[in-house]
């Protein structure tokens, strides 16, 4: 009898742990891809002594700080049922703008802030014509992308332009150890964040993702969230064009093609849904971690560029599918 | 309020874009001028003529090329021959070539020089020349071409620029030391001769360890990162070898890691951005082909084909490959201008 009670107590005791476990996972939703982040870190570890060194790490974090920052205006589009395919022009056009206005001796200040207004206003373009002209988001962003793309071209004539400015510092500058692109990174991710989770148009955004008829219905002005979900990536964008034009000390007009699949294979690994409605920021910051974390590793191993292409390809499925899994 | 603020943010960008479009106008003073090889034939009939120049414009390379047209240009006006410039894309794309060539057949174009990069543009230039029209080839060519009838190609003899760039890398290693290799593109014809032909020659040298090969498809950031990884898994890495666009990237990373005067880049293209670092002593050489005088060499020798069936001395008519290092860049280019 003594026994029989004492089993009860342990199969209850590791029901209640395995449900403990069970609960964590569905409750932390970027646990799939932190599970596969870290099994790839700990294979790239024990493969390469350099892998967890203080120099590679920040390698790593200024590699994907980019395509992170992107991500996380990417996310805020898809969660509000869009995409933007035409982001990586925008931040060609923007770092171009960036360049030019300098060259005519602008104050880095007004180059600045005109630099986040063409990002702002390509932003805005894509979302008046997606959500006042009903065009679907993909062609919208897919046009306005050759659009932006042909202004670059003809402002530069498709040569790089010198970027020689004190902007240029928030692309290659370090405080202590750190890029300062990664804290800019940093600091996107935590405010979208919160701006998500925490303020009525974060989760606005989420509701206009799931149903627009019952967010229209609730006095949501679907609209407006779409919009300034757009310039929200327009000014990410640019953001981004500084970091990366300035590191360089030129701009390159086709520097962000590209950057478009990239950021929108982030969101897809952090678990956003290309449907809308759902995904978190931390999850998109950590899925373009995990393909910086990649290609790093890969370079470190000296692995055959051929083989790295397949590679990636394969880790995005399995670390889609291993949140697929968790979910069900 | 927020209207306002969109139409000022426009007006603004609009002026950007304003701006550069006549940027894009002027004209750069063709220094390179005085060492064409090619020299124009009188048009005895003065017959018009027209041929067309199919580029791209997706790198400071193709500015060269443009100047070394817009020089032919004007010198073939007062031939009464008209040399229009057509960009077929802003990338290297086979598809948006043949248009631009089928384009130019339509037109009834004289002549057509253009480079050949890709195997798939060489059926639509048998055609081209079967209707009569005279075909130059610049920059490079695939084999294919070389059983057609194109009159000759005006370029860099591919291979024997990666030979060269391979023999420098030797040279400046002393024979050890570990390399880096970045190439554009592994399915790129010309970046691939580039790779195997350097290659053949480190490999000669048997201290010299190749650590990795990586594409970078052209862009300088992807350089620069994959530098800084090579950097970090090879503390010891001696040299970066760059087969095409973005070599400044890889030389940033270096002088970034303070490694200047211990690990440099080899690579090619006398664009401004390479030569930046070459003042700098960190891209320790890098193999310049002239393209301005391969454009209007391409340009002037079809016109005196269409003009007066004068052909080249050569169907390869290979351009001078000039080792631009810190110690001659000054004597070459000339000094740094602020």
């Amino acid at each position: 009898m003594h026994t029989d009670t004492h089993k009860k107590n342990e199969t209850a005791s590791e029901n209640a742990n395995l449900s403990a476990i069970k609960n964590f996972f569905s409750n932390f939703k970027e646990s799939g891809i932190v599970i596969a982040l870290l099994i790839i870190c700990i294979i790239l570890s024990s493969l390469s002594p350099y892998f967890l060194s203080v120099r590679n790490i920040f390698n790593v974090l200024r590699q994907f700080s980019i395509i992170g920052i992107l991500a996380v205006g990417q996310a805020f589009i898809i969660i509000a049922a869009g995409i933007d395919l035409s982001v990586g022009w925008v931040l060609g056009l923007s770092g171009v703008s960036a360049a030019l206005l300098t060259l005519t001796g602008l104050n880095p200040v007004l180059v600045l802030l005109l630099s986040l207004g063409a990002g702002a206003v390509c932003g805005y373009i894509n979302g008046i014509l997606f959500t006042k002209l009903k065009i679907n988001a993909f062609i919208v962003t897919l046009g306005t992308g050759y659009i932006f793309r042909g202004a670059t071209l003809l402002l530069t004539g498709g040569s790089p332009v010198p970027f020689e400015s004190s902007l240029t510092y928030f692309g290659s500058g370090y405080i202590g150890p750190v890029p300062i692109s990664v804290i800019v990174m940093f600091i996107v991710v935590v405010i979208g964040q919160v701006f998500s989770l925490k303020t009525v148009t974060g989760r606005n955004v989420y509701a206009v993702g799931n149903s627009e008829k019952a967010s229209a219905l609730s006095g949501i002005g679907v609209e407006s969230v779409r919009i300034t979900a757009y310039v929200v990536m327009g000014i990410l964008a640019a953001i981004s064009a500084i970091l990366l034009t300035g590191n360089m000390q030129s701009a390159d007009p086709l520097v962000g093609s590209g950057y478009e699949m990239d950021s929108i294979a982030a969101c897809v690994i952090g678990g956003v849904s290309l449907m809308g409605g759902e995904g978190t920021i931390l999850g998109v910051v950590l899925g373009a971690a995990l393909m910086g974390v990649l290609r790093n590793g890969f370079v470190l191993l000296g692995v055959s560029a051929y083989a790295q292409i397949v590679s990636i390809g394969v880790v995005i499925i399995a670390a889609v599918f291993i949140d697929t899994l968790r979910k069900r | 309020m927020r209207k306002k603020l969109a139409i000022i943010l426009t007006v603004l960008m609009v002026t950007v874009v304003m701006f550069g479009i006549l940027n894009c106008f002027a004209v750069t003073t063709p220094l390179e001028a005085s060492r064409v090889n090619i020299k124009p034939v009188d048009n005895t009939g003065n017959t018009e003529y027209k041929i067309a120049v199919l580029g791209f414009e997706n790198n400071p390379y193709w500015v060269s090329i443009k100047d070394g047209v817009t020089w032919a240009q004007q010198n073939l006006r007062e031939k009464n021959c008209k040399v229009d410039w057509v960009v077929a894309s802003e990338t290297l794309d086979t598809a948006k070539l043949i248009a631009a060539v089928e384009s130019c057949m339509a037109q009834q174009y004289d002549g057509i020089a253009i480079p050949v990069f890709d195997a798939g543009v060489v059926p639509i230039l048998k055609q081209a020349m079967d209707q009569g029209i005279t075909v130059t080839t610049y920059i490079t060519e695939v084999d294919q071409i070389k059983q057609t009838k194109r009159l000759a190609l005006f370029g860099q003899n591919v291979p024997a620029g990666g030979t060269l760039a391979g023999k420098t890398i030797v040279k400046l290693l002393n024979g050890k030391g570990k390399v880096g290799i970045i190439t554009g593109g592994f399915g790129v014809a010309s970046h691939e001769a580039r790779r195997k032909a350097a290659l053949a020659e480190i490999k000669k040298a048997k201290g010299i360890k190749v650590i990795g090969e990586y594409e970078n498809a052209d862009k300088a950031e992807k350089a620069y990162s994959l530098t800084k990884d090579m950097l970090t898994a090879h503390p010891d890495l001696k040299a970066v070898y760059v087969t095409a666009g973005g070599p400044f990237g890889a030389a940033r990373a270096i002088e970034e890691a303070g490694l200047k005067g211990k690990c440099f880049v080899v690579c090619f293209d006398a664009v401004p951005d390479n030569i930046k670092y070459v003042r700098k002593g960190i891209i320790a050489a890098t193999i310049a082909d002239s393209p301005f005088i391969q454009a209007y060499d391409s340009v002037v020798a079809n016109y005196n084909y269409v003009a007066a069936k004068k052909t080249t001395p050569s169907r390869e008519m290979w351009t001078k490959l000039e080792v631009i290092t810190p110690q001659n860049v000054d004597s070459i280019i000339g000094p740094e201008t602020k």
